[in-house]
């Protein structure tokens, strides 16, 4: 399915997010050269620190004024300014494609949002998707000019076939041990279970951001009479007579599945954000996302 | 609850209808189906409506059970039910009850069909409205208003408890004439009223009734409910005991016994004398009357089948008075009429007065009679002989007086024949003579008329004599009567308007002298005033009615021994004679009289339409014919409106259930 730019980034949104940047919680070694403030000690203009000379440092660093009141050598270090490394895995399984506005292109305009504000701040981006596979997968762009690669990505990205989160979370541990932000975009309606996934992003201590998106369809159910649910992944059926009372049900159900997610994200630093569709795309990142601190 | 629709109607639609509906419940429901994003959570929220709701099932089945409701309560609708109800009777209610001798008939369970008829009573003044008021009376051969028109259902209650049984024939004209007559409006309320209303006249017997080809309903409905059930009956029909002709003293006792029901009987019957058991014969097997259906249809006229009926003579020495009873062995519906007595006075030849101017006739006939004495005077000799000669105790010293062609005022107590003259009492006037008339009417069934053909009488005039109403005309005349019983205080006339000879007494005024006929009327004349006298026994007497009796001089009333035991008085008039009526039971009543043949009287019941105990279906009343209806007839009230409303409610309830499921 091929979607058109402006459906993802309109111009006048675009320049909305060239004020914001991405904020980590955590900071972390870069790979090059970049405007975020890395672990590493390095060659910027920002003084960091002394510490005693031991032979074979560079010299040049030596702070001579400190050796001249005190006769002892000592290196001045500066902090070193690096690239982040930014990731977004997007939810590419065809429950997605569910609801009106529909999950996929609802993920797809976050995706295509955080990713501009990474690109125009030089962090490194990668934007990933995954369903019952690992991939397609867009691996570190960096600069502005590179947000048409992206946006194509993420146009030609299909929602189909089966979510299994846990594998993907896993490939992508694996693949990704670079440090970072990551923010995952899912409906999180995985019959395998979020939590084996969440564990192996946790585990690569990633400064990750759950968003869980839900279609109003989902959340507010208008169905009635005797009915056959196909679910759309697995083409598994549900006979369901609907009454008030099942309703009332699921409602209770799908309030405890994602306060069952809060709560897991919330114990291991997770942060989770959870959206209708409903939900004004606009207000959702200029509004949500910088309350949650994601972006500033 | 009945049902009106034949059965396999309603079972035919609920082999159609139910079984499919089941069969719809339990096929795979056809569900629409719909994609969605994930069954997760909708499984497991069934699931946990299923673990949390253990009635769910149930719940979910509510429809079916609603629908199996909406279903069966079609069917039933289909099968038109009914219930029956009060019926719809008129504003006044007069309930009839025959209390006679066939209602005695046990019909099981120790209940006879008076207690069966006393039971519908009951249910049809429970069923009385407010507004409408009843009447009880009960019947046999008379007509007893137990209560008068009211609205307290206790007091009409407490009439029907008050209606015993008797052992008398049953007649209905007279009750039904008392009902239109209580049910007519009185002054008051016909002034009142703008529109009359009818009477409704429910009648509960067993139907046995000879009278109702007499009975008209005037204003209002007659409803026939129809007591009893069964139809096992013989019968003692007729007992006739007779001294014989030359030697009073044998007793000839011949009874006749019939088979009322549909089965053959065979049965014995005993002759007692004095409760001495004195013969017993035993009776050939009695044909039956007709099948059983037939038995409630017809009626009992006509020559009864072959062998259907038996007559039985016994004949023994008997030389003194004696009460005989008769008897039939086993056991039947009506136990009353299985029995049968007569009183025997002992044998003694009558005494003859004749008083006449000269009549060869009369003079060699009534000596021939089996008479002990015959005395021959004239008028005149008649008129001037002293008190002793004729009167002996206060009563006349012969047993009859035949009187001919005389007049007479002289009238001792006594018994008196009567040719072309009058005894000259007060209501008795004798007019001009009437000449070349027929007899328009006469009564063959009279004992003085048995075996006498009045067709074959010829007369040539007879006097106009006007009697009192309490005469018994046996021929009529156009103008009058020509031969009548007349029984006054303890006098009894026979009158023949006519005498032998015309007045000069020259010519025969009538060829009767002259056949066989006129020596019958004789004999039967003589048996009939010397009554007992000469008779085999002292006429008996029919359940119910009166009997006279000569009370000792100077007693005031007259001591009377029931069959039952129990005694009762009875009171004398001035004229030493006592009326007692209540000879409801029958059986032999004791009189202390002291007079040998006066000294009991026999009550039998000898009524074939009582015997025949089958219960009636078929009545037929001058104003039309009225069915008999086996119960109180309780109209019939369809239920269906009341299905068709519960219907509408279940399916306003299935509805509202339907849609609260769906619509959320």
């Amino acid at each position: 399915m091929t979607t058109r730019y402006n459906e993802l980034l309109d111009p006048e949104f675009m320049n909305r997010l060239e004020r914001l940047d991405i904020v980590s919680r955590k900071i972390y070694f870069g790979r090059m050269k970049g405007e975020r403030r890395s672990k590493r000690k390095g060659q910027s203009v920002e003084f960091a620190d002394y510490r005693n000379y031991v032979s074979g440092d560079d010299l040049r660093f030596l702070d001579w004024n400190i050796y001249a009141r005190l006769e002892r050598l000592f290196i001045k270090l500066f902090f070193e300014e690096e690239d982040l490394h930014v990731s977004i895995l997007v939810d590419a399984s065809a429950s997605m494609r569910y609801g009106n506005p529909d999950k996929a292109l609802y993920a797809r305009r976050i995706a295509a949002a955080v990713s501009y504000i990474g690109l125009i701040n030089y962090n490194r981006v990668s934007v990933t998707a995954y369903s019952d596979r690992y991939g397609p997968e867009l691996v570190g762009f960096r600069g502005r000019h590179m947000i048409h690669q992206v946006l194509d990505f993420l146009a030609n990205l299909d929602s189909a076939g089966a979510g299994n989160m846990a594998a993907a979370c896993r490939r992508y541990a694996i693949r990704h041990p670079q440090k970072g932000v990551v923010l995952l975009l899912s409906d999180f309606l995985d019959k395998g279970g979020y939590e084996t996934g969440l564990r192996y992003l946790v585990g690569r201590n990633y400064d990750l951001y759950a968003v869980q998106l839900l279609a109003p369809e989902e959340i507010e159910p208008k169905l009635a009479g005797d009915l056959q649910l196909r679910d759309i992944e697995d083409n598994d059926l549900a006979e369901i007579t609907v009454t008030r009372a099942l309703l009332n049900r699921y409602k209770q159900n799908l309030n405890a599945y994602c306060l069952a997610l809060r709560d897991f994200c919330a114990r291991r630093g997770v942060t989770y954000l959870f959206t209708p569709t409903t939900v004004p795309f606009n207000q959702l990142v200029l509004t949500y996302l910088r309350q949650r601190g994601l972006l500033k | 609850m009945n049902f009106l629709a034949p059965w396999y109607l309603p079972a035919l639609a609920t082999v159609l209808t139910v079984p499919p509906l089941v069969l719809l419940y339990f096929l795979k429901l056809k569900r629409q189906e719909l994609p969605i994003s994930s069954t997760l959570l909708w499984k497991r929220a069934v699931e946990d409506l299923q673990v949390n709701a253990p009635f769910q099932r149930l719940k979910s089945n509510l429809l079916l059970f609603l629908q199996l409701l909406l279903l069966l309560l079609a069917i039933l609708a289909i099968a038109e039910p009914t219930w029956s109800g009060p019926r719809d009777w008129k504003k006044s209610v007069v309930l009839i009850l025959d209390q006679s001798a066939s209602m005695a008939v046990e019909e099981g369970a120790r209940q006879t069909r008076l207690d069966l008829a006393k039971e519908q009573a009951r249910q049809a003044i429970n069923d009385l409205a407010s507004n409408q008021k009843a009447m009880v009376i009960g019947f046999s051969n008379r007509a007893r208003v137990l209560q008068t028109f009211t609205n307290d259902k206790n007091a009409l209650h407490r009439a029907v408890e008050r209606i015993e049984q008797t052992d008398a024939v049953g007649r209905l004209t007279e009750a039904m004439n008392l009902a239109e007559v209580y049910a007519m409006p009185t002054g008051e309320e016909a002034a009142t009223e703008t529109e009359v209303s009818d009477a409704q006249y429910i009648v509960f017997t067993d139907g046995r009734l000879p009278d109702t080809a007499d009975i008209t309903v005037q204003r209002g409905t007659m409803d026939i409910v129809r007591i009893g059930n069964r139809r096992d009956n013989v019968g003692i029909v007729n007992l006739d005991v007779r001294r014989n002709y030359e030697k009073p003293e044998l007793l000839s006792v011949l009874v006749r016994v019939r088979n009322f029901g549909y089965d053959p009987a065979s049965r014995d019957i005993s002759l007692l004398v004095d409760d001495q058991l004195r013969s017993v014969q035993a009776i050939p097997l009695l044909a039956p009357l007709a099948d059983r259906e037939l038995l409630t249809r017809m009626p009992l006229s006509g020559l009864p089948p072959e062998g259907n009926e038996v007559s039985i003579a016994f004949e023994l020495p008997l030389a003194t008075a004696a009460r005989i009873e008769v008897r039939l062995s086993g056991t039947d519906a009506l136990p009353i009429d299985d029995r049968a007595y007569a009183i025997v006075p002992p044998p003694r030849a009558m005494n003859i007065l004749l008083v006449t101017p000269g009549n060869y006739y009369l003079r060699r006939l009534v000596p021939a009679m089996p008479v002990a004495n015959c005395t021959i005077c004239s008028p005149e000799e008649y008129e001037e002989a002293s008190d002793d000669k004729l009167i002996e105790n206060g009563r006349c010293l012969y047993d009859v007086v035949i009187i001919d062609g005389h007049s007479t005022e002289r009238l001792p107590a006594g018994n008196y024949l009567f040719f072309a003259g009058a005894p000259l009492i007060e209501g008795v006037r004798i007019g001009p003579g009437i000449e070349g008339q027929p007899f328009l009417d006469w009564d063959e069934t009279h004992p003085v008329l048995r075996h006498v053909s009045v067709p074959a009488i010829n007369v040539f005039s007879w006097l106009d004599i006007k009697l009192p109403n309490q005469a018994i005309p046996l021929i009529e005349g156009p103008e009058g009567p020509v031969l009548a019983v007349l029984r006054q205080e303890r006098n009894q006339y026979l009158i023949c308007a006519f005498g032998l000879f015309d007045s000069t007494r020259t010519y025969l005024n009538t060829d009767w002298v002259l056949n066989e006929g006129f020596v019958v009327f004789v004999y039967n004349a003589l048996r009939y005033l010397a009554g007992a006298t000469s008779a085999g026994q002292i006429e008996p007497v029919r359940p119910g009615e009166p009997f006279t009796v000569a009370a000792r001089p100077e007693a005031a009333s007259v001591r009377i021994l029931r069959p039952d035991g129990e005694y009762d008085q009875a009171t004398a008039s001035p004229t030493g004679l006592a009326t007692y009526g209540r000879t409801n039971k029958v059986g032999i009543y004791s009189i202390a009289t002291g007079i040998a043949g006066e000294d009991a009287r026999a009550v039998n019941l000898l009524d074939e339409q009582e015997s025949f105990i089958a219960p009636n279906k078929d009545f037929h009343i001058a104003t039309g014919s009225v069915t008999a209806t086996g119960s109180l007839d309780r109209s019939r009230r369809p239920l269906w409106p009341y299905l068709l409303m519960t219907f509408g409610l279940v399916l306003l309830l299935e509805w509202i259930i339907y849609n609260k499921r769906v619509f959320v």
